[in-house]
Formats: structure tokens, C-alpha cells, sequence
């Protein structure tokens, strides 16, 4: 008989195909039976036994068509054998058994052996060894029965019945064909799948999964738990239909909460079978039926066993629902790494006679299983045995015991209490060196500094350009300005800024500083302004050394400026003491630097160490200061040189551009070691010679190798250090010596703690992590921080008692390995979460780097990118300094002003008299039948208020027009009324039912309310004025938003633009506003915007290009000519409730007000004075009210981020790559959902100040406005190439295709505004910028010029 | 009416033995009687022939363990 395979044999065989050699399908039972077995009885039984389990003795054959299939001879031929072992060691049993257990079957032969083994008079084995193919433990436990019962009749001299009415395996196999076929199953399961989660990191484990071998570690649980097992079962809040599903369960919620505490992910799967016996009848039918199918959950922070347990609980309902024969797939079965096996077979005494069953471990599985846990109790007496197969690639022999003991510790957890966090269970005993141990650096800071200064060393300690100082004109220099120093006040335990260049004086100013017992707290001096001013005042430093012409001291009268000139005097140097010795400015990932005051200890023990360890024989060491003297990193080659008594070589910074000096500094053959950022050193031709240089520090940011292995095998006898430490531990506490052979892949790791140094890596429940489980690295020792200055909250917060012992939290993640060794894995911050899943961007970012010609790329999101904070705004204008693609200067004028100064003139003729206003109105016929000259668009607020006034004023008959959006203030409602009443003029409310779907689309598309608001006012009142045949529109725009939504600089700069043809650009621009799709054009009857002529029968004039007042006369106005007063009950810049929703939802995304721009050209043409507009702009929004707003209109902030959430990838590049190369490699080398969306090529990687990567220039320089998972045409020819070149640069994007639709890709009036005034530039044509939409792509505007062109040409 | 639907299906579909003898006070859970694919089978089943939907939070013991809870079950869901 033939038989075709079931869908898990096909999957069965599959894997056996895939890993042909390993025995990781063989599923060998031992019954030890304690008693006497007739050999004889026993061989006819197992005949019976076999030839009623036709399944058994199938053989796997291949067709013609290469498939599998199952062949069952009619003759079966029982393969059994007797063994007498009775002489046997324990060593050849064993050997025995192992052999046999991984012996291969040849499935095209038998897929079992069984042999009787005799190990002595009362005690026999019954090995039986059969593949998966034919079998599962179900049915092992069916056959194993049915061969007691079989013996126990012969030994009774029975002749035994053939079971021939039970249904054989082949009735399962067509059963299956049916039962597959239920589309609801199939649904369920087809849902489960597209939510699989990724493969979880078991401590770390990152690898492919290539091998079978595992082993198996298992313990039975004790009475007691068991009892408590069993009265946990039974709580109300546990209990399940049976008792089973109820114990499976709980295993289940402690196996996920071990895989989560081992891998810190929280998406998580576990596969677990489905027997598929659901007929009664297959319950006695040998045979293989099990299936797997996937439970997930989706652990939560602060999640407790008991919250865990009803999640396993929902899914474990869902899975024996949906659970049946012939539905597992591969899809599936690759869902889960993990697996729970509750194993409901059983396996009584063997005819009477006690018996032990076993599962042998063959010691291979699956290798996608990175676990397998059985749950067994073969006696069905209720004790039960846990056993894990555990897979050596993922787990050394250390973590397989472990697993056992925390499996066992967070079962207990949850039996003791089910409400405690699953994160707050100790996995790990702390280790008894953790106890208190009191290190004191034994060392005096100013011992270690001024060892070598003294007035008779004549060696040379600083090198500055052609400058040379030996130690003895150090000694002088810095006693003379001690002496000033004192005589200005300078006393001990006073902070002293520094405020100086590169240089000789700024080593003489600090040393000088901590010899009169100051601290000193540096201020590089290219340190933006606001920056500076909030150091000098949190520092308390009431004096600063500066140059004399230094501007600093405008940021605070009140400091004292002392020049770094020493006074003329000769004296002797007097070493004060003192508690601290810096203060360091870090910026803080939000709000304001925060100043960390190390003490003088602290750092004489970094200097001291490193010293013991960079320069082990005292050898002088030679360095380079060439790094912000505002960063931690430079504390190492400041001080470091003079503690070996060797020389410091400064390298003063550029006052202006890129600070470039690592390039000097890698031609100075003087320096025997070097400390500097990794981002430093990717500035080098790894070819640079050095020939005295012998140690290489790195620090500052995380070390990939892939940055430093060139420099390595360049230059074999250069010690290479990766050191690692927060401001907040003194410079470096954690140093790895790298090592060419072993740190090749991925990023160095930092090592171990500098002698004095603890480290310690804990989940977020301060929980100790097991070796190798990433977690915060919290770190204690002599170099920890005294603390934040004036800030002791944070304080309180960052520096926390931990085992008696103080600990700074640094917001950083790590593992240890086995050996101690510290792996960095990238901050806290920068792990970015995708869907539920969290991502490394450090593995990304190295998966690109190592392609052909990329040299280095940074990731990040674009989305969740939390918008940075401004650092300051324009002085003029108030603009935030992180308003996207504009510049500031160093004293703080945005390019905005800065470009009005040169056109301000241009703009100035824009703008009208109200003489051309009326004018307009009076060469205007009114038609016959038109009771009005205009609508007048009246928000209620006081410039509408005005305007209407003043219309009114000029005798224009004007209907006013106001939106009742649903959140107009009352009160701005009642001036509306009141107004309109006094001056006589009639009022019309505008209302739509749409209007909370059209804030929900305005939130999505422009995160601000106003632009669906202003849209859903112009359709409406141009729909009022078709009705009526009112010609005109009158809006109350400001100046500021007329440059938000109209004009650009180019308008004015381009002087061959005139002022119509502006008009003419603004009216096209609004032709197609209207047009565009969106929530208005879709809601609103606004299909007759699609006639051209209504753009003539109503034209919009805004009422303030002819109106230039002043605020005050605009308020005097109002108060004197009309009933207004201004609203309570909203904010200061409108009159609208749900205005601050949009401020809100801006801010968030963007990191300022949507105001910011508008208003920032409200004060730059003059109507608006800065300090108000800020006020405005940085106003309080109410978040209850704001929250409140959102639930009503129906917007979640979910929604919003969904759609933009999205990787991105920036690198630099020796040459072009296709963005479809890179997508590619990175899916060759990535799971899908680590895969990058975005690839933007930048020309290089900004820095910081300090010399890191500046992540947030990346990003705000580029924001993705759509799905670039396109077919991008690329462009043709001369003219093509240059028009998207230019479109490329104004559009601010990099997957520009030829054929795309100007407006479908972001395109406005502003950008054709700026295209269009290079085209001309370019081409030297004078093109019309309405050509922008009418040839609205790169190729049919390559058309257009080339046609003008050719026509120029024939024309002259 | 429904009890007797309820018992007929349990007795043909889930158990397969038209003998047993089942009365609708019957704890069918604590008894062993049906097993843990059998109940889940069985809510599956009464799921579709009430038209229903039974969240995972409503397979409680309560709801089940008689005929008569699963009754009072579907009354209470407007199923009957």
C-alpha cells in the first residue's frame, strides 16, 4: 500500500533532508522492566504488536516526480532482537545505548529497531527506537500497551485477538485531507503568522542556528511545589477547563518569562503540539499526528506572572481552538524557537511487572530550536519531570545549568506570588565582591601634576606651533598668574571659568586654576552663546580666564575677567587643595547641559591608572591636545603627558569651519600616543607614519572594528586601547586592549573595570543580569561623580545605592561574557522599536558598513527621532535654531534675516496702501444682482476684527463669514456678533459635518489643525460667494503667513520675477490647493473648483498687503472703534479651543510651534515684536484639554506614528550605489524587519563639538514624505540629469523618479518659486514659473526647455 | 430543547458514545468526562451553532462545567 505523506511527516522529512547525517528525528524510548520477561512470549507479542501498526514498518521511497511517499508491504517482517548484557559495564550499556540511539535510520529500509535487553535475572530493557516519520510518544505509549497487553494474554497461555477493527494510520491520513479544509482555522493561524516575532537573543545568541546538537538537563519537581503547584491550579484567577490546560499554562508563563528575562524581548513565541487525536477512534492508532503551533504574547513593562499567565491563558485558548490535523505548514513551524512539549503519554507497569519509561535524549533537534521543555509524568501519578533539550550553539555548558536553576527559581516566583513583576525576580545571587569595598586613590591630584613642573626641569612639557615651553617656564608662567589670580580673589573651593583657545595659556590657566585650589570649568570658545551664559551662571564661576577682547563677559557682567598674561612677578608656586577639580558640561539628551563636578580624587585615580596602563614602564608620554577642551576625552591627553613628565603638543582650533586638527596631529612623528574618538580616527588614511607612536586610546563613542582593523594591520606593534566612561565616572573606568585576532566583528568590546572599578548590568528592576544577558551597566568606584551641580534630583536619580554600595546608572547597555570581558551594546536611547520589535541600530549600521565601497553609515529613525530642543533662537526673529534648512550665525541671526536684509527693499514692494485696496473695490463693477463687494473672512480675532473695521470703514458693503468649527471660543464668538452688529454688516456661519474627520487628515498630513481649517474656510465662503456673485474674498492673513503659505525668498531675490507674475504663481498654486485630494476635497461638494473660471468669478485679496499697522494702533483701534475684547478663554494667539491640539501634535513631531515660522516673519517685516511672538509661540498648551480634543474629534497620536515610523540609513560612499544594491545586501544580511526603508546618501557624517556623531544634523536635515519602495526612473540625457540635480537639492530627497507628478511628491509654490529660479540660472532662460505645474515632471519639463530652446534657436 | 441539542452533540461528536448517560447538572469537567481538546472542541462547535463570539475571557469553568452553566452562558449572551 501506498501512502502519501501527511503535511508534518512531508515537514519531518524536509528536515531530516536538510540535516541528513544527524539523528535529531530518532525517537528512542528504555523500558526498564524490574522483573523476569520470556524472550520468546515477548518476540511474538512485539510481532502482534508490529504487524497491527502497519505505519511502523512503512519505508520512505521517492516517486518518479521525486516526492516522497510511504510504502507499506502487506509482508511485514518484524525487526526485534534479544540481548543478553548482563556482563556489561555501565560504561558499554551506555556506549551501547548512545549508539544506538544515534544510529541513522534508513528510512527507505526501517524506520525502527527494537531489541529485548537482558541486564539481569529480574531486570530486562526493552529498547524501542523508531523514527518521528512513523511515530510520536502518543503512539509509542499505544504500542507499548498494546505489547503488555499482548505479552500479559500469552504469559496467561491466550491466544490474543487481532486488533483489527482500530483504524490505521492510513484512515488519519485521508481524515486530514478534510479536516485541513476549515477556513476559520485556517484564518486564525494565517493572522498568527503575519505577527511571527523575530528570533529571540538567548543570552546573546545572535547566529544563524546551523547545527543539531543539544543536550538534555532536566530535574523533578518536588513534592512541595508540586503541591503548590497544584493548589495554584486551582486559585480562580488560574484555574482552566482541566487541570492540564491550567498546568500547562502556568509552565507555559514561566518558560516565556524565562525566554524574556534571557533575551529582554518582548514579542515572543513558543510552539507547543496539538496531539490531533480527536477521534476516539485514532486515540489507539500508532502513529505520527502531532502537530506544532505557535502561542505568542506580548510581554509589557512591569508585567507580573499573574498578567503573563492570562495572556498565555487567551493564547492557549486560540491554540486548542484552532489546533488541528493537516494545518501545520512551514510558515508555521518556523513561528517559534522555542518549544513546550506537555506530553500526555503515558506508560504504565509492563504486564504487571513495574516498569520505568524513558525518553532517550539523542542529543539532536531541530536547530531552529533553541529549547525544547517536556513536561512528563509517564505514571500519571502527578510527579512531574521537567526536562529541556537545550541547543549548544546557543547555550555553553555553564548557561545550560543555569537555565534549569532559573526555570526552577521563576516557577517558584510565580507559585509564591503571581502579582510580583517577572522583571523583579533576583535570577542571579550577587556576588560577594560586591559588598562595600572602600577605595581611596592613595595619590594627591596636584602630586601626580606637578611631579615635573618645577623651576629647575628643563625639559620641554607644551609645544604649540613654533612655542616652546619647558617645564621650568611652566612653572613660572603658572605661579605668575597664580599670583593674579589671587590678587583678583581667586580663593580655594572657587570656580574658575576658562574661556580660552587651544593653547599654552588655556594648560597654564587650568593648572594654575587647581594650584590656587579653584576649579575649573571649561568654556571652549567656539561654545554657542546661550550655552555659554547658562555654564557661567550654573557653574557659580565668578571669574572667567579669558583673552581680554573675549565677548564673554556680555553673557554675564557680573564675572570677573582675568587675562591669562601672568603678571610679571617671580615667585614660587603655592600648591592649595581643594575639594573638586572640574566642572564638566554634558548636554543632556533634553533641556539644559548639566555640570558634573568631579573631584580632585577622582580624577588623580584616572590619571593614576591610566598611567599604570598606558605607560606601564613610566616611559614620558608625548601627546596631542587637539580635542574640545570641553569634553571629558581630552582630560586623558591634557594631563596624562605631564604626569610622565613628556611633552603636550596643542593644536589650537579653527576660530570658524571644520576643526580638522587629527590630521596635523597624525604627521607629528614627535607623539607616542594619541587619545582620541573613533569618528577621529575614520578620518585618517590608515597609511599615516608615526614612527615613535606607540599607544592609540580610543574613546568617546562606541568602537566598531570595522573603523580600526585597517590601522591595526597598518601599524602590528601600536597598542590599542578602547576605553569607555561617562563624564559622570572621570574620563575612562572600563578599558579593553584591543586584540586583532579576537575583536573582528561588530564593536570592540570596552573590557574590563579599571583596578578600583565595579561594574554591575541590571534589567530595569536593578536586577542582576546572567552572564552574558544585556542590561543598564551601572558603575562604581573612586572615579564616580560628586554629583550634578544645583541639581539634585538628577542627582538622586543618576548615582544610586545599590548592595550598600553607590552606583552611577549610565543610561548605557551592556553584557559581560564568561570571562569578564564588558560588551558595549549601544545606549539605552538609540534602541529603537519597530512594530513591537526592538532594534539595534549599531548591527545595521555595521551590516552596511562592511559592503564594497560604503565607508560609513549611521541609523536611525526618522520618526521617533525625538525632535531636539532649539538651543537658542534668532536674535531678531525669534526662529528656533533647529528650524529645518536654516543657518545661524555665531551670534545668533538665523540665514532667514540675515537674506531679508539684502531684499527687504524688494519685499517692501510687494506690499501696498490701502488707497490700492480701495481702489481695487472701486473700479470693480458690483453686479446687478449681488448684494455685496466682498466676503470678509472673520475668525473673531483681532486682526479679522480690524480688517472688517476697516472695510466697513471704506464704505465696502462686505458679508462676513465666520466657521463655526465646533471649538470657536465662546467668547470670540460673541465679538463676532457684537462687531458685525455695530458696524452693520451682515454675518454668515460656515458649519460641516466633516469638520472632525478634516482635523483628524490636517493632524496626519500637516500636524496642525489650521491648514483643514483655512481649506474647509476658503471652499466653503467660495461657494457662498458663487451663490451670491460676490467678486471678492477678503482674507486676514498676516504677513508672517503669507511667507508661511505664498511667498519665498527667492520671489524677491530673483529680481526677473514681477510682481504679477507672483500673483499669477500664487493663483496657480491655489488652483491646484484646491484640487489636491485630501479630506476637504473629499468631503466638501468642492467640485467646482475644478472649472478655471471660478478662480476669476472669486478672487482673494489678503486685507494686510495693503494694511501695514501697528499693534498698538491695531489695539487702539479695536478698543476705541468696536465692541471687541479679547477672549478669556483661549490662548493668547487665537481664538480657537482646538488650536492647541495642532500646537501640540507640531511640537511633538517637529520640536517647535507651527507658529514658529509664520511669526518668525511677523517680526522679520515688522509686525510683530519678537518678545511677544516667542511668548506666543512657546505658550502652555493645556494636555487635558488637548487629550480631551483628540478622544472627541476621533485622532489618536497611534495612527500618526504608524505611518511615519521608519528606519533609515545614512552613509557616505567612495562611489555611487544604487539604493536597490544597498536594500539587497542589507536583506541578504538582516532579518525583514531590520532592513532599512530609507538610504540617503550624505557627502560626509557631521560631528559634534566633541567629535561624535551628530545624529540630529542627519536628521534634520531630512524628512521622507512618502514610500520610496518604488520603480524610480532615473534621468535621461544633459537636461534631464540637471533638472533633477535641481530638484533633488529643493526637495530635500534622494529617490526623485523623472515620471513623478510635481504636486504628488510634496512639490508647492515655494519650491517652483526656488526650481525655477535656478533653472534660469542654469539655462539662462527666463521660463515662467506656472511652467513648474504645467510641465509638471523632470521629463516633460526637459521637454518644454528643450523645445524653448530650439525655438530661441530659430529665432535668432 | 437547547440542553438536549447541547447533550446530543456532546454525546455523537465530542465523546463518541451514544450510551453515556448525561444529565444537564453533569460536571463534565471535573469528572474527566471531557478532555481539554474535547471542551475546546466542544465551545468551538457551540460557538458557530449560537453564532456567536466567546472570548478567551468568558471560557471560564463557570460557563462550562454543566450543561446547565452553558445554557445559563447563552441566555445571558442573548444567544437563546
Amino acid at each position: 500500500m501506498k501512502l502519501s505523506l501527511t503535511r508534518s511527516q512531508y515537514l519531518l522529512w524536509a528536515g531530516q533532508e536538510l540535516s541528513p547525517d544527524s539523528p535529531l528525528y530518532n525517537m528512542p524510548f528504555r523500558f526498564d522492566i524490574y522483573g523476569k520477561v520470556d524472550q520468546e512470549l515477548f518476540a511474538l507479542a512485539f510481532q502482534q504488536m508490529i504487524s497491527e501498526s502497519s505505519i511502523t514498518s512503512a519505508r520512505l521511497l521517492m516517486t518518479s516526480e521525486n516526492l516522497p511517499e510511504l510504502y507499506i508491504s502487506d509482508d511485514i517482517d518484524p525487526q526485534h532482537d534479544n540481548l543478553d548484557a548482563t556482563q556489561w559495564s555501565s560504561e558499554k550499556w551506555y556506549d551501547w545505548l548512545t549508539k544506538q540511539n544515534q544510529k541513522p535510520f534508513d528510512l527507505a529500509v526501517c524506520a525502527y529497531r527494537s531489541y529485548l535487553v537482558r541486564r539481569g535475572d529480574n531486570h530486562y530493557v526493552w529498547y524501542f527506537n523508531q523514527h518521528h516519520l512513523v511515530t510520536d510518544a502518543w503512539g509509542i505509549s499505544v504500542q507499548y500497551k498494546r505489547l503488555s497487553d499482548l505479552y500479559s494474554q500469552l504469559a496467561q497461555g491466550k491466544k490474543p485477538e487481532n486488533n483489527a477493527t482500530l483504524p490505521a494510520f492510513a484512515d488519519y491520513v485521508e481524515h486530514e485531507k478534510h479536516a485541513a479544509q476549515n477556513p476559520k482555522k485556517q484564518d486564525y493561524w494565517k493572522n498568527i503568522i503575519s505577527d511571527t516575532p523575530p528570533a529571540p537573543s538567548l543570552y546573546n545568541y545572535k547566529g544563524s542556528r546551523p547545527y543539531t546538537r543539544t543536550s538534555r538537563h532536566g530535574y523533578a519537581i518536588d513534592a512541595d511545589t508540586l503541591t503548590q503547584l497544584d493548589q495554584l491550579c486551582q486559585e480562580r484567577d488560574i484555574i482552566s477547563f482541566t487541570a492540564d490546560i491550567s498546568r500547562l499554562s502556568v509552565f507555559m508563563t514561566c518558560l516565556f518569562a524565562l525566554i524574556y528575562r534571557l533575551s529582554g524581548q518582548e514579542h515572543l513565541a513558543i510552539g507547543t503540539p496539538a496531539h490531533n487525536r480527536s477521534k476516539p477512534a485514532f486515540k489507539n492508532t500508532p502513529g505520527p499526528f502531532i502537530e506544532f503551533f505557535p502561542v505568542q504574547v506580548e510581554i509589557d513593562r512591569h508585567e507580573t506572572f499573574g498578567s503573563l499567565y492570562q495572556k498565555v491563558k487567551t493564547g492557549v485558548m486560540g491554540y486548542l481552538m484552532n489546533s488541528g490535523s493537516g494545518l501545520a505548514s512551514p510558515a508555521l513551524s518556523s513561528s517559534f524557537y522555542s518549544v513546550l512539549n506537555y506530553i500526555h503519554a503515558d506508560f504504565p507497569d509492563f504486564a504487571g511487572i513495574a516498569t520505568d519509561a524513558e525518553w532517550l535524549s539523542v542529543d539532536h533537534c531541530d536547530p531552529r530550536h533553541d529549547l525544547r521543555m517536556h513536561v512528563i509524568d509517564y505514571k500519571r501519578d502527578g510527579q512531574f519531570q521537567v526536562q529541556f533539550d537545550l541547543n549548544h550553539e546557543v547555550f555553553n555548558s555553564e548557561q545550560r545549568q543555569e537555565v534549569i536553576h532559573i526555570f526552577q527559581t521563576l516557577l517558584a516566583a510565580m507559585i509564591a506570588d503571581r502579582s510580583q513583576e517577572i522583571e523583579a525576580v533576583p535570577l542571579v545571587s550577587p556576588n560577594p565582591w560586591q559588598e562595600s569595598v572602600s577605595v581611596t586613590s592613595t595619590t594627591q591630584l596636584t602630586d601626580l601634576l606637578f611631579r615635573y613642573i618645577t623651576a629647575d626641569n628643563d625639559l620641554t612639557a607644551l609645544i604649540c606651533g613654533e612655542e616652546r615651553v619647558s617645564y621650568s617656564e611652566l612653572y613660572q608662567k603658572i605661579s605668575s598668574l597664580q599670583v593674579k589670580l589671587q590678587q583678583s580673589g581667586v580663593s580655594s573651593g572657587d570656580a574658575v571659568a576658562i574661556h580660552l583657545q587651544r593653547s599654552v595659556d588655556l594648560v597654564v590657566s587650568i593648572l594654575a586654576c587647581i594650584a590656587t585650589g579653584a576649579h575649573y570649568v571649561p568654556i571652549p570658545i567656539r561654545e554657542p552663546a546661550t550655552r555659554a551664559s547658562h555654564m557661567l551662571r550654573d557653574s557659580d564661576a565668578r571669574f572667567v580666564i579669558a583673552e581680554m577682547a573675549s565677548e564673554i563677559i556680555k553673557l554675564d557682567p557680573s564675572v570677573q575677567l582675568i587675562s591669562p598674561s601672568g603678571s610679571d612677578s617671580q615667585s614660587k608656586l603655592d600648591i592649595l587643595s581643594s575639594e573638586l577639580a572640574y566642572i564638566m558640561y554634558t548636554s543632556g539628551s533634553t533641556g539644559k547641559p548639566k555640570g558634573v563636578m568631579i573631584s580632585r580624587d577622582s580624577l588623580a585615580y584616572y590619571l593614576d591608572e591610566a598611567r599604570k596602563l598606558y605607560s606601564p614602564q613610566g616611559n614620558q608620554m608625548h601627546m596631542p591636545l587637539f580635542s574640545s577642551v570641553g569634553f571629558d576625552l581630552t582630560v586623558t591627553s591634557l594631563f596624562l603627558p605631564m604626569t610622565t613628565g613628556g611633552s603636550l603638543h596643542i593644536y589650537p582650533e579653527p576660530l570658524q569651519g571644520p576643526d580638522m586638527s587629527i590630521i596635523e596631529v597624525a604627521e607629528n612623528h614627535a607623539l607616542t600616543a594619541i587619545k582620541a574618538t573613533p569618528s577621529h580616527i575614520q578620518m585618517l588614511d590608515p597609511h599615516w607614519h608615526l614612527p615613535q607612536l606607540q599607544v592609540l586610546i580610543l574613546g568617546g563613542e562606541a568602537l566598531s572594528s570595522d573603523v580600526i582593523r585597517d590601522h591595526a594591520m597598518k601599524h602590528p606593534s601600536l597598542r590599542i586601547y578602547n576605553e569607555y566612561g561617562p563624564t559622570e565616572a572621570t574620563v575612562g573606568c572600563i578599558v579593553h586592549t584591543y586584540d586583532p585576532t579576537l575583536d573582528v566583528y561588530g564593536d570592540v568590546p570596552i573590557g574590563k573595570p579599571l583596578s578600583g572599578t565595579r561594574s554591575l548590568i541590571v534589567n530595569r528592576a536593578w536586577k542582576e543580569q546572567p552572564v552574558s544577558v544585556t542590561g543598564e551597566l551601572l558603575i562604581s568606584g573612586p572615579g564616580l561623580a560628586v554629583g550634578y551641580l544645583g541639581d539634585e534630583d538628577k542627582t538622586q536619580e543618576k548615582f544610586i545605592m545599590l548592595h550598600g554600595t553607590r552606583y552611577y546608572c549610565t543610561g548605557d547597555r551592556a553584557f559581560q561574557s564568561q570571562s569578564g570581558v564588558i560588551h558595549f551594546q549601544g545606549r539605552a536611547d538609540d534602541q529603537i522599536k519597530i512594530g513591537g520589535r526592538r532594534i539595534e541600530t549599531g548591527e545595521i549600521a555595521s551590516a552596511i558598513a562592511r559592503m564594497d565601497g560604503v565607508r560609513s553609515a549611521v541609523v536611525t529613525t526618522l520618526s521617533q527621532q525625538r525632535p531636539s530642543e532649539a538651543e537658542t533662537n534668532c536674535r531678531r526673529c525669534g526662529l528656533p535654531s533647529h528650524y529645518p534648512g536654516v543657518s545661524f550665525t555665531e551670534d545668533e541671526i538665523c540665514s532667514l534675516c540675515l537674506g531679508y536684509d539684502a531684499y527687504e527693499q524688494r519685499v517692501k514692494g510687494y506690499f501696498r496702501e490701502m488707497d490700492d485696496l480701495k481702489r481695487i473695490f472701486d473700479t470693480t463693477e458690483r453686479s446687478a444682482d449681488s448684494e455685496y463687494d466682498c466676503i470678509m473672512l472673520l475668525s473673531g480675532g483681532k486682526d479679522s476684527s480690524y480688517a472688517l473695521g476697516r472695510l466697513a470703514d471704506l464704505g465696502i458693503k462686505v458679508l462676513a463669514f465666520t466657521l463655526d468649527n465646533g471649538y470657536i471660543s465662546q467668547e470670540a464668538l460673541a465679538n463676532v456678533q457684537r462687531v458685525c452688529r455695530a458696524l452693520g454688516v451682515d454675518h454668515v456661519f460656515g458649519k460641516t459635518e466633516a469638520m472632525n474627520e478634516i482635523f483628524v487628515d490636517s493632524l496626519q498630513r500637516y500636524q496642525n489643525v489650521c491648514n483643514g481649517c483655512f481649506k474647509t474656510i476658503y471652499t466653503l465662503s467660495t461657494k457662498i460667494a458663487l451663490e451670491k456673485k460676490i467678486p471678492y474674498i477678503v482674507t486676514g492673513l498676516s504677513r508672517g503667513q503669507f511667507f508661511e503659505t505664498r511667498l519665498t525668498e527667492e520671489l524677491f531675490t530673483d529680481e526677473t520675477i514681477n510682481f504679477q507674475e507672483i500673483d499669477d504663481v500664487i493663483l496657480h498654486a491655489r488652483k491646484l490647493y484646491h484640487r489636491t485630494p485630501d479630506a476637504v476635497n473629499r468631503l466638501l461638494d468642492a467640485e467646482f473648483f475644478e472649472d478655471d473660471e471660478v478662480f476669476e468669478k472669486v478672487q482673494f485679496l489678503d486685507f494686510y498687503r495693503y494694511c501695514d499697522v501697528e499693534l498698538t494702533e491695531l489695539m487702539a483701534y479695536l478698543k476705541h472703534k468696536l465692541p471687541w475684547s479679547r477672549p478669556s478663554d483661549t490662548g493668547r494667539s487665537t481664538n480657537c479651543l482646538i488650536n492647541q491640539v495642532g500646537i501640540q501634535v507640531h511640537r511633538e513631531v517637529h520640536g517647535y510651534s507651527n507658529y514658529a515660522f509664520p511669526y518668525s516673519w511677523d517680526v522679520r517685516v515688522g509686525h510683530k515684536e519678537r518678545d511677544e511672538a516667542l511668548a506666543e509661540v512657546n505658550e502652555v498648551v493645556d494636555d487635558a484639554a488637548v487629550a480631551r480634543i483628540k478622544a472627541e474629534i476621533g485622532y489618536s497620536d497611534h495612527t500618526q506614528q504608524d505611518q511615519t515610523e521608519q528606519l533609515a540609513v545614512f552613509y557616505t560612499s567612495d562611489r555611487q550605489i544604487p539604493t536597490a544594491d544597498l536594500r539587497q545586501s542589507c536583506r541578504e544580511a538582516l532579518p525583514d524587519y531590520m532592513v532599512p526603508w530609507h538610504y540617503i546618501h550624505v557627502p560626509e557624517i557631521p560631528l559634534t563639538s566633541n567629535g561624535k556623531t551628530d545624529v540630529q544634523k542627519l536628521v534634520n536635515a531630512f524628512r521622507p514624505t512618502r514610500d520610496v519602495r518604488r520603480s524610480i526612473v532615473k534621468p535621461k540625457g544633459a537636461i534631464e540629469t540637471m533638472l533633477h540635480d535641481i530638484w533633488t537639492e529643493v526637495m530635500v530627497r534622494d529617490d526623485l523618479s523623472t515620471d513623478d507628478q510635481y504636486l504628488s511628491i510634496g512639490g508647492n509654490s515655494l519650491m517652483a518659486i526656488r526650481i525655477l529660479s535656478r533653472i534660469n540660472k542654469k539655462f539662462r532662460l527666463q521660463l515662467k514659473l506656472h511652467t513648474v505645474f504645467k510641465y509638471n515632471t523632470i521629463q516633460s519639463y526637459a521637454q518644454h526647455i528643450e523645445a524653448t530652446i530650439r525655438s530661441l534657436m530659430t529665432t535668432s | 430543547m437547547n440542553a438536549t441539542l447541547l447533550i446530543d452533540y456532546l454525546k455523537q461528536e465530542i465523546l463518541h458514545d451514544e450510551t453515556i448517560d448525561i444529565s444537564s447538572s453533569d460536571n463534565l469537567l471535573a469528572s474527566g468526562l471531557v478532555d481539554s481538546m474535547g471542551i475546546v472542541r466542544y465551545i468551538s462547535w457551540i460557538s458557530e451553532r449560537w453564532n456567536i463570539e466567546i472570548p478567551p475571557q468568558d471560557m471560564t469553568i463557570e460557563h462550562f462545567i454543566t450543561i446547565d452553566a452553558i445554557v445559563a452562558y447563552l441566555e445571558s449572551r442573548g444567544a437563546l
